[in-house]
């Protein structure tokens, strides 16, 4: 056996009998090996995943179309300014067409100094946040401090970067405050990995950018900061038909996170209309 | 499962010897000298060639001094069988850190490589140390050229000169002068 | 992701005589977004080595760590250093595995190194692992403009102001006819002290 190892000869050959190849239990052993390693996925078992789920969404054998799609449209934002980081995120979860819900939490509360944003496939943003959550409280147990922020999303960079071209889809922002000061990164299943001032991300992402972008300066007021964040995102509720629901928005500066808002984007457009003076049944 | 192998590690006696590695040592002291001297410009491997046999082809009479690549060579005293896989696997080595990096392997590098594989064969379970003592000599363009000489335990030293096999101790001392 | 992503960032280089001049765009986007428009896009690897990636994100930042990483364990092990021929070779020899065992990386580079023997050296490789030696090379569409620009002015004997100059053409050459928006461009020298960067274009 141990020649065999040395030899690396189990890469060669293979030495186990011939029934353990394809047996039921190795089966179930590879589809739930994210019970004991979170990081280790089964992978969809076929190559070239991308191309071949897209096939999902063509045809099947019988000539009728089979539909999976995935959950995609949101706006997310996030920008840091002298008084920390500010999230700002919507809650309309959508499948192609349909919303599956105007409700969700679209930010991941980590720990007590660091959040965590979704957008793309709800699933596995909710799920690889949930595995850095895990890494980020081990890692704060064995070291007795909290993990900073570029640690914290160079683990999530790294651990999708596995899973790249295998259909993941991702784009994530983690804020967080540690002995830097406030910080922002923004992740995505590419594997990217950037720090930044001012990002946002999601098929809304491009109207928030308009009000973002026109509005922000390293100056701003905490309060003024929280306006210019859910003004962002109630624009892109607005006009991007994949996002709505609540805006939610999130402050984090040395003491921690503090959830400050979550409106109705019906709301909000009201309050707004009648801001600008118009009138109710023009709305 | 039944163990195929004996699975035994060389195991330190209670004196704190590695009687595996003193016995390889001493296989060794019965082999054919080979020496090595090292100079400004150059060096030197001499090998003693034993033919123990008149009957014995000389034309397959195997050589005591090997190329390993294009900058170094070494030369060995010791089991030849064993001699003839750590010069393989020197080769290989060469070759692997060529193909990596497109130079030739610089000759420590080399060295420190194969006395791993060496040690290795110290402690893994079920091995017995390889019977072999390898002077090597080489150019590299980090130091120059180089003598060095490694043993079954895996130990491995430069040199300005040395003596590997039967009787070395004598000659290390009359190049001491 | 595909290549294509790579073909709409930019990374020009420049070897003469005794220092090796590289220049690369500081866009990072995201489909049709600017995500950021001053992204380091040159890394320094050594004392006397630069590298300029381009491509898609996450492959280059990956490849860029695995290089540097490797090259701070080579220096660790042995005491001395890979010289620019050496990681050259270590580089592309990455890459072409990965391209073999179906994970290839989208990644052009342009490596920029001073070696105390071999003097000012520029090494151009592409995604397909191929690797060529040249006085001067771009990668990308802005690229294209590059080349017949560095082909006019280009003399080994340049110095390093002029370098810089020809660069300046080359990056407004970009910016009047490329129909992409590369703002900035991140530019580093390389010569026999080290390496310096100068100011953005």
């Amino acid at each position: 056996m141990a020649l065999i190892d040395l030899c690396h000869l189990e890469n060669k050959i293979n030495l186990k009998p011939v029934d353990s190849l394809a047996s039921f239990q190795n089966d179930v052993i590879g589809c739930s090996l994210n019970f004991i390693n979170s990081a280790q996925l089964a992978t969809p078992p076929f190559g070239n995943p991308i191309e071949t789920l897209a096939q999902f969404n063509t045809k099947d054998d019988t000539g009728k179309r089979v539909k999976i799609e995935f959950d995609h449209g949101t706006t997310t934002l996030g920008f840091r300014y002298q008084g920390g980081v500010l999230l700002a995120v919507d809650s309309r979860a959508t499948g192609g067409q349909f919303i599956g819900s105007q409700t969700m939490k679209k930010i991941v509360e980590i720990n007590d100094y660091l959040l965590g944003t979704l957008a793309g496939g709800a699933a596995d943003c909710v799920y690889w946040d949930r595995v850095l959550a895990k890494q980020c409280r081990l890692y704060e147990l064995r070291n007795r401090e909290r993990i900073s922020v570029a640690a914290a999303s160079k683990l999530m960079a790294n651990m999708v970067y596995n899973y790249k071209g295998m259909g993941l889809s991702m784009g994530m922002m983690i804020a967080g405050y540690d002995k830097r000061g406030a910080q922002l990164y923004y992740v995505d299943s590419e594997g990217s990995r950037t720090a930044g001032k001012v990002f946002s991300v999601g098929s809304g992402s491009v109207y928030a950018y308009g009000v973002l972008d026109s509005g922000y300066k390293w100056e701003l007021t905490d309060e003024e900061a929280q306006e210019l964040g859910r003004r962002a995102i109630y624009h892109a509720t607005h006009r991007d038909a994949y996002s709505g629901g609540i805006v939610r928005v999130y402050h984090l500066n040395d003491k921690g996170w503090v959830n400050i808002s979550n409106e109705d984007c019906m709301d909000l457009h009201f309050k707004y209309q009648a801001e600008k003076g118009v009138k109710e049944e023009e709305f | 499962m039944a163990r195929r192998y004996d699975t035994r590690t060389t195991i330190f006696s209670p004196e704190g010897r590695l009687y595996q590695v003193e016995y390889a040592m001493e296989a060794i002291s019965h082999a054919g000298t080979s020496l090595g001297i090292l100079a400004t410009d150059g060096i030197l491997l001499a090998a003693e060639r034993r033919n123990t046999n008149k009957l014995l082809d000389e034309v397959f009479f195997s050589e005591k001094i090997y190329k390993l690549n294009d900058d170094m060579v070494c030369s060995v005293a010791g089991i030849t069988s064993d001699a003839n896989v750590l010069t393989n696997e020197l080769r290989l080595i060469a070759q692997r850190y060529l193909i990596q990096y497109g130079e030739s392997i610089p000759c420590e590098q080399l060295v420190s490589w194969l006395c791993d594989v060496k040690q290795a064969y110290t402690q893994y379970g079920g091995k017995r140390p390889f019977g072999v003592s390898i002077l090597y000599m080489g150019w590299d363009k980090h130091y120059g050229y180089q003598l060095y000489q490694s043993d079954p335990s895996g130990n491995y030293g430069g040199w300005k000169a040395t003596c590997i096999g039967n009787n070395s101790a004598a000659a290390v001392s009359s190049l001491k002068q | 992701m595909s290549i294509t992503t790579s073909m709409f960032q930019c990374l020009i280089g420049i070897q003469c005589e005794d220092f090796v001049i590289l220049a690369a765009d500081q866009m990072s986007t995201q489909s049709i977004i600017i995500m950021k428009s001053d992204m380091v896009k040159l890394y320094k690897m050594s004392e006397k080595l630069v590298m300029g990636f381009n491509g898609s994100v996450g492959d280059t930042l990956q490849l860029s760590q695995f290089v540097a990483t490797n090259m701070v364990l080579y220096q660790i092990k042995n005491e001395y250093q890979l010289d620019t021929a050496a990681l050259v070779h270590f580089t592309r020899k990455t890459l072409a595995d990965g391209l073999k065992s179906g994970k290839p990386s989208l990644v052009n580079m342009l490596i920029a190194g001073y070696d105390d023997t071999a003097g000012a050296q520029l090494y151009s490789v592409d995604f397909l692992a191929a690797c060529v030696k040249c006085p001067y090379a771009a990668h990308g569409y802005g690229g294209l403009f590059c080349m017949s620009v560095l082909d006019y002015y280009y003399k080994p004997s340049l110095t390093e102001s002029e370098a810089y100059e020809i660069l300046k053409l080359c990056v407004h050459e970009i910016h009047r006819r490329l129909f992409l928006n590369l703002t900035n461009f991140h530019v580093e020298i390389v010569s026999a002290v080290g390496v310096r960067t100068l100011p953005v274009i």
